[in-house]
């Protein structure tokens, strides 16, 4: 190739690079928005601030690692070891998150590439993410067993149904209606997670119960309490769980599927319970 | 099993209740080094009324002092379908460059909001974690429960063990 016309390409990939490179203002950093792209299509962005005396402290502010936890992809121990050696291999660190180094002002723009670099080369786990198909949630388990359950003496298996108590209003997740409730009961249904708290799930379903049990009809209903990821709740919110229903199910996480056995069998028990 | 992308769009605009308050949430992300992570069941409706539950995910990630490299994300599948976050140089779906934050649109042909972003002011003027909370979550049509339950580990042991005595 002729070397004009190397020279041109150089020149042109100079304009391109000069034009693509952003720069901005930030609380007092500048920010280089520069045109390395990482794979999750957007640009990398360096952020410098002036530290006391001579120094800079070139750096992605977290953002990187914000964006890929955004995206789904969560920095486990192995990636941070990944990012460590990356980081180390162009001359940064990779501390708390975030891609940094401090320099004098002549490496500045070093500086400014490596991280950009290192920004840009986090982004490859992006490429080997991909949706992660769920099991059925709990309720839809248990509202298709119930669904499948649903003897000729039970009229009306109801979702959300609202209940008004002495105080407040409250919600079972499902209740089983007979056709005829002198002969079977009405069963209420209640799926309980752990939550972030499981001691708070439980008073709050105590007060439900609290609230409504001395109220007819409710005060007959049978209470169901579906628990799940029962590795998380501890024993005292789990007691108190057991003792405000008729029946509980305790689910570890992974166990979910089972729901769908034991409904027909515990429904069957509570609707024909004395 | 199939996925549940078809809701997406449902989802986004869907007014979502979540069971934690502001407070717990803001305690997490003291506690996890600035990262919250959240699932839940949230039950939506189609256009022909049939009911779906479906496992969500809220991330929040504020880590670090800067607010700009804040970020926060709805996921279905472990997958973006809404979220807000702050770029200093991006191009909208429009092909016009913009700068600053933006919100994450769903995009149902690829299944995910990565792509599409679209500027947003829900964080002009904005200033400090509670304010990001409160302005990205209304944005999101995210609300969380208006009662905090504190610390029960302050108080208790959720674990099991006996409170301590007085």
């Amino acid at each position: 190739m002729e070397t004009t016309t190397c020279s041109q390409i150089r020149e042109a990939l100079i304009r391109r690079l000069s034009d693509e490179i952003v720069v901005s203002t930030v609380m007092d950093q500048c920010v280089f928005s520069l045109p390395i792209k990482g794979l999750d299509d957007r640009t990398t962005d360096v952020f410098v601030e002036k530290m006391l005396g001579e120094s800079y402290r070139v750096h992605d502010a977290g953002i990187t690692t914000s964006h890929l936890f955004a995206q789904g992809i969560h920095i486990n121990e192995h990636k941070a070891d990944l990012f460590e050696e990356v980081a180390k291999r162009l001359g940064v660190n990779y501390l708390a998150g975030t891609f940094e180094v401090a320099c004098k002002e002549s490496e500045i723009h070093d500086a400014v590439l490596a991280v950009g670099q290192c920004s840009a080369m986090a982004t490859v786990e992006v490429a080997s993410h991909k949706p992660v198909i769920e099991e059925d949630p709990i309720k839809t388990r248990v509202q298709r067993s119930l669904t499948q359950w649903k003897p000729r003496y039970v009229r009306e298996i109801r979702r959300s149904v609202t209940v008004k108590g002495m105080k407040a209003r409250h919600s079972f997740d499902f209740v089983s209606f007979p056709e005829d409730a002198d002969r079977t009961n009405t069963v209420a249904v209640q799926v309980l997670a752990p939550s972030h708290s499981p001691l708070a799930q439980a008073e709050r379903y105590g007060f439900l119960v609290l609230d409504t049990e001395q109220l007819s009809p409710y005060g007959q209903w049978k209470r169901f309490a579906i628990i799940t990821k029962v590795e998380e709740w501890g024993n005292r919110p789990l007691q108190l769980v057991q003792d405000l229903s008729q029946e509980t199910i305790k689910l570890l996480s992974g166990e979910e599927e089972s729901v769908e056995k034991i409904v027909p069998q515990v429904m069957e028990t509570l609707s024909k319970a004395a | 099993m199939s996925d549940k992308f078809f809701l997406g769009p449902i989802i986004v605009a869907t007014k979502k209740y979540i069971d934690i308050s502001r407070d717990e949430i803001e305690r997490t992300l003291n506690d996890e080094n600035g990262e919250f992570d959240y699932d839940w069941e949230e039950t939506v409706t189609d256009e022909l009324h049939t009911e779906h539950v479906v496992t969500l995910k809220l991330n929040i990630s504020c880590k670090g002092p800067l607010m700009i490299s804040w970020s926060i994300a709805l996921k279905l599948h472990q997958i973006r379908i809404d979220g807000i976050d702050w770029h200093s140089s991006y191009c909208d779906p429009d092909g016009n460059k913009q700068h600053g934050w933006h919100r994450h649109r769903f995009d149902p042909r690829k299944q995910s909001a990565d792509s599409q972003r679209w500027p947003t002011n829900a964080l002009e003027q904005s200033s400090g974690r509670t304010d990001f909370l409160i302005r990205t979550l209304k944005e999101m049509n995210i609300t969380l429960s208006g009662v905090d339950h504190g610390n029960y580990n302050l108080f208790s042991d959720q674990r099991g063990a006996d409170p301590p005595s007085e």
